[in-house]
């Protein structure tokens, strides 16, 4: 059982986490949040998180000419924070993206980041899926 | 301080690196570009696309990123594009957008590299 | 309940929410759908306009057709969702996602701003109503805010209705499309509409539309009628006839034939859900559209060939 509330509740268990969300950004509604928006208005900052993603996966100077090289993520950083934007790939139709706002002064990047990664991965069953993705830090 | 050109040349010179341009967002045009080849397109010369990077900027401030961006990290299968505003005066509205090929990046020096350019840079 | 006159659907879900209502809102119209309520909150949604969750999940090759229908066949009531996490068919994780997804999709068509005849059956269930809650309110304001998100990306509606053409002649030397984009301007063939495209690709409604949209914005689709009301003149020698008004430009009284459209009863349970993936062989939409749609490309080549004789 890991539903959408499971997901976001672990998300912001994760140390420094903020807030958190589950975002679909073609349409730039938050299916699911926990903890505080990235911004007062709640809708604006679901719709520029969006944004950041759009331009980011459709819209950036360069383009990888590479077929099928996806964004796997985004991360904004801030002098006093981390904005972690991890895409969820389904089989199905569908544009997500789940969501960190950490507290840069007490988060490990790198850690929150892997584990953002299990958490979207285990959500849609990805690891099932697919063979893991075979990145980095520690190989 | 480094000119446009040298701080290009000097962001191509660091490990992965496969192109480097320096964009002004207020107009969404590239004032330089170096590198690019087989493993990238530039997709910001395209027309009809000069939008592109006003599109995030103005997403950062829909987002209310009250605080300074120090950088942007966008990772993909097998490359890293690293996005750095320029914090100068004279370099308000530009930032550096460097892509590197992830095999052969070391992420960590990458960032430190490109800082180190960007604060040298006399637009 | 039936309303014999058209009301406004939204305003009829407040009242059946104040209400506590649980059962099943038929909304008629151009494209109408249905809305199923437990306890005045929304469970479920489905319009003819956009995949329903089934289709999603066939569609993408997810869970096969043929498991679909013996799942949601096979179980009473609401318990669809539970049975195809509990069999290992999906992710609970995965059943949320495509049923709320398909759920704000199918309520941004059915609680359209036009008023239409509406029908609740009290009691009424979805075999996926056991999967999430939504407020109507919520729901509303999300309908709201899309509906906004859509004109701004391109004011003109034509497209959310009419068969789509592609521009062949590009209007810039150089084109940048994302790939969804692509999809859609190569699905586009002058004869399927936006919903068709949809459902037939397996995508989201209302994204489709939005891309759409944007696509009409840049000049690179386009809707028969923006060069003259071609498709709204009576077919020669076809049994239906035309409007017996003149057709007014942009306001064509063109709907979508809807040869994909179903009855309103649970079509998750009919058993017709499209069985390809995305990319994979096209199944023959053309033949169910002959029949009522006309051959827009014809019409316009027989409507040349008859200039041309004056």
């Amino acid at each position: 059982m890991s539903g959408i509330d499971d997901c976001l509740v672990q998300a912001m268990a994760i140390p420094g986490a903020i807030g958190t969300g589950l975002v679909d950004y073609s349409s730039g509604f938050a299916l699911g949040t926990a903890g505080r928006a990235p911004a007062e208005d709640p809708d604006g900052a679901w719709a520029g998180a969006s944004e950041v993603v759009n331009t980011a996966v459709n819209r950036a100077p360069f383009a990888s000419t590479r077929p099928g090289d996806r964004v796997e993520d985004i991360i904004v950083t801030t002098l006093g924070g981390y904005h972690i934007f991890r895409q969820v790939h389904t089989q199905f139709d569908s544009r997500l993206v789940l969501y960190l706002w950490l507290d840069r002064s007490v988060a490990n990047l790198a850690i929150a980041r892997r584990k953002l990664q299990l958490l979207a991965d285990n959500l849609v069953a990805a690891s099932a899926a697919v063979p893991a993705p075979a990145s980095g830090a520690g190989r | 301080m480094a000119d446009m050109d040298t701080a290009l040349k000097q962001a191509m010179q660091i490990d992965g690196a496969i192109g480097v341009a320096l964009v002004d967002y207020t107009s969404g045009m590239a004032l330089g570009t170096v590198g690019g080849g087989k493993e990238l397109d530039l997709t910001v010369a395209a027309a009809g696309n000069t939008d592109v990077v006003r599109a995030k900027l103005r997403a950062m401030e829909l987002l209310a990123l009250k605080e300074t961006i120090e950088d942007i990290l966008i990772t993909l299968d097998t490359q890293y594009h690293l996005i750095r505003p320029l914090t100068g005066r004279a370099g308000k509205g530009l930032f550096i957008y460097l892509a590197l090929n992830k095999a052969r990046a070391n992420l960590a020096m990458a960032r430190h590299q490109l800082r180190s350019i960007e604060e040298d840079l006399d637009v | 309940m039936k309303s014999g006159r058209a009301v406004l659907p939204r305003r009829v879900l407040t009242q059946l929410a104040g209400a506590a209502e649980t059962g099943a809102l038929y909304v008629e119209g151009e494209p109408g759908g249905t809305l199923y309520l437990a306890g005045g909150l929304v469970s479920y949604a489905e319009s003819p306009s956009t995949p329903d969750a089934g289709e999603l999940l066939t569609a993408s090759g997810r869970v096969p057709p043929h498991v679909w229908h013996t799942v949601v066949t096979g179980t009473s009531d609401t318990g669809a969702g539970a049975q195809l996490v509990a069999q290992g068919h999906l992710t609970q994780g995965e059943l949320e996602l495509c049923v709320l997804g398909a759920l704000y999709d199918a309520a941004f068509f059915v609680l359209s701003p036009t008023p239409a005849r509406v029908r609740f059956e009290p009691g009424g269930t979805h075999p996926l109503g056991g999967v999430c809650r939504v407020d109507p309110a919520v729901l509303g304001r999300e309908v709201t805010r899309r509906r906004k998100q859509l004109d701004e990306a391109h004011p003109g509606s034509a497209v959310d209705s009419a068969p789509i053409t592609p521009v062949l002649r590009a209007p810039v030397p150089r084109l940048a499309l994302t790939a969804a984009q692509w999809e859609l301007v190569v699905h586009a063939d002058g004869k399927r509409t936006a919903a068709e495209i949809a459902r037939l690709l397996g995508r989201a409604g209302y994204t489709t539309l939005l891309e759409l949209r944007r696509l009409a914005a840049a000049g690179l689709v386009t809707v028969d009628g923006d060069d003259g009301p071609v498709a709204a003149e009576p077919a020669p020698a076809g049994p239906k006839t035309g409007p017996a008004t003149p057709p007014r430009k942009a306001q064509i009284a063109r709907k979508p034939a809807s040869p994909a459209r179903r009855t309103q009863k649970n079509r998750a349970t009919e058993g017709e859900l499209p069985q390809r993936s995305p990319g994979a062989e096209l199944p023959p939409v053309e033949a169910a559209l002959a029949t009522e749609e006309p051959d827009v490309p014809l019409l316009k080549r027989i409507r040349s060939g008859l200039k041309a004789l004056r």
